[in-house]
């Protein structure tokens, strides 16, 4: 293709056009790929995650960010140009192409499921970087930069190594292990999980984007760790994988309250509060509508990293710290309380109790047989500090359910509102209650920090598979 | 009350007893496929039951 630069802008008034209703998507990808535009954002790709910034275009390259994301993500769904990556199962010693497939297995190999920070983790905060063996040719290899973006209410961190070709790692959202890798030069992926591909398709859009930005970064000698928290819209996986991280890295990392933290917009705990050893000063919001948190790590040399307990746990040093966050009565007790508070969970979308309205009747009106003086805490969904409309939808569903539960036991039994809090606010009640029910999941995360609280879980079939297999 | 159940699956350290409702009485969604269902049914008189047991202890 003679002209980039000319291509774009044509394909831009045909997505302004797309955008406005007046032409549909497929001519504009139809045009994209007819005039090998894709192909050459392709190279850029290639070319900028190489570090090969002559090969770049000349002029200051930042395309229509939307029309760059929408081409490639339609383009990765053609059938006549398939962009996903190959896939390629991480058991198999395998030799592809040059490539010991079980030399990536053991880089991956990261859950221990022990209660500590993961070792890669530490090492970065420790060296300064992240040392592997190469694939191709056995050689330690070290990674000094790494990428970071915000995607799907996820935190990615994709660390970079120079070698025979780019290598990227994948660390994991949730758990934060090493869960894949991909070779972008044989869009070739290598994973404990193969729903990559749309994340691969991010981390091109903004490669391309940013793509002399990314450069400069590949080719600057400075790169200074740095904290992330609360990019994961999940308040069960920001409690039990980056808090409880926060929580034992301060313990076992020295100066690990020394380092900078960006946090994202999803701090469901305030981060300064539950975390008193850190200088306020070295928290940096990130505001993402004033720039992009993988641009600020790129211009600032920063090399990301995700501080996660590779476990399933809040131990008993985090729940001291939540007790003394909230000043909390940690001597309450069933027999303690004048009121005594059981705890009911509430579904209205995945994992549904689909009777949870009559059985918690049933419940109630035992209850009130048995025992006058309990109290039933409704939980539902939460209220973040920045509520999407999918949050005022599920609050919806999950205060419906709670009304007809409170008219049902109205003057004879308490029933608190627990629908539509804030964590914060929920956590409070967790510490305050005897016991709860809840369904299997992320759920049982804040009555589980209750150390006076025994908890009935409700699991169906499938997810007792799932639990075998150590995924939530 | 089962005290074998792997340290994962509760989330967090010193925790009293705890009850999983035997599978016998969770009722998978009859209206997905089995291996997909993640919704479920469970009586209220099997929770109770329960609940009486942790509130009693």
């Amino acid at each position: 293709m003679q002209n980039l630069r000319k291509t774009h802008d044509l394909l831009l008034q045909t997505y302004r056009k797309v955008k406005s209703g007046k032409v549909s998507k497929d001519a504009l990808i139809a045009h994209a790929l007819d005039s090998g535009f894709i192909d050459r954002v392709d190279d850029i790709f290639l070319n900028a995650i190489s570090n090969n910034s002559e090969s770049l275009p000349e002029w200051d390259w930042k395309p229509h960010w939307g029309m760059i994301e929408t081409l490639l993500r339609e383009a990765d769904q053609t059938d006549v140009f398939n962009y996903s990556p190959g896939l390629v199962f991480p058991f198999a010693d395998t030799l592809f192409e040059g490539l010991h497939v079980q030399t990536v297995t053991k880089i991956l190999d990261g859950t221990h499921n022990t209660p500590t920070i993961a070792p890669y983790v530490r090492q970065i905060l420790e060296i300064g970087a992240l040392s592997i063996t190469s694939p191709f040719t056995g050689d330690e290899i070290k990674s000094r930069k790494g990428l970071f973006f915000y995607f799907g209410g996820k935190p990615y961190i994709i660390y970079v190594f120079f070698d025979i070709e780019p290598i990227l790692i994948f660390a994991n959202p949730n758990l934060g292990d090493l869960l894949a890798c991909y070779f972008p030069a044989r869009r070739m992926l290598i994973g404990k999980r193969f729903s990559y591909a749309r994340v691969i398709v991010k981390l091109k859009a903004l490669c391309v984007r940013y793509a002399s930005d990314l450069c400069r970064y590949f080719a600057d000698e400075r790169s200074e760790p740095v904290l992330t928290s609360s990019f994961m819209q999940h308040t069960g996986h920001t409690l039990l994988n980056e808090i409880s991280g926060f929580d034992t890295a301060i313990l076992e990392i020295e100066n690990f309250n020394k380092r900078i933290m960006l946090l994202g917009p999803h701090e469901y705990l305030d981060f300064a509060r539950l975390f008193p050893e850190f200088d306020r000063s070295r928290m940096l919001k990130v505001d993402l509508g004033k720039k992009s948190e993988f641009l600020l790590c790129l211009e600032n040399s920063y090399l990301p990293v995700r501080p996660t307990l590779q476990h399933y746990l809040i131990k008993e040093t985090l729940r001291n710290r939540l007790r003394e966050f909230l000043n909390c009565n940690s001597k309450i007790s069933f027999g303690a309380m004048t009121s005594n508070v059981v705890w009911i969970e509430v579904r209205s979308n995945h994992r549904v109790w689909l009777n949870q309205v009559d059985a918690i009747r049933i419940i109630i009106t035992k209850l009130i047989d048995h025992y006058p003086n309990v109290s039933v805490f409704i939980a539902g969904w939460s209220l973040p500090a920045d509520p999407s409309e999918e949050d005022n939808v599920q609050i919806r569903f999950d205060m419906k359910i709670y009304k007809e539960v409170a008219e049902f036991a109205a003057g004879r039994l308490p029933v608190i509102c627990g629908v539509g809090l804030s964590s914060e606010e929920k956590l409070r009640w967790a510490f305050r209650c005897s016991a709860s029910v809840v369904t299997f999941g992320s759920g049982m995360t804040l009555p589980c920090l209750c150390p006076a609280l025994s908890q009935i879980y409700l699991r169906s079939f499938t997810r007792t598979r799932i639990m075998q297999d150590g995924r939530l | 009350m089962n005290p074998d159940i792997d340290q994962r699956q509760v989330f967090a350290e010193n925790l009293k007893p705890y009850i999983v409702i035997p599978a016998e009485h969770i009722i998978d969604d009859p209206n997905e496929p089995r291996y997909q269902t993640r919704n479920y049914s469970v009586s209220g008189d099997v929770i109770f039951d329960a609940l009486r047991n942790i509130l009693e202890s």
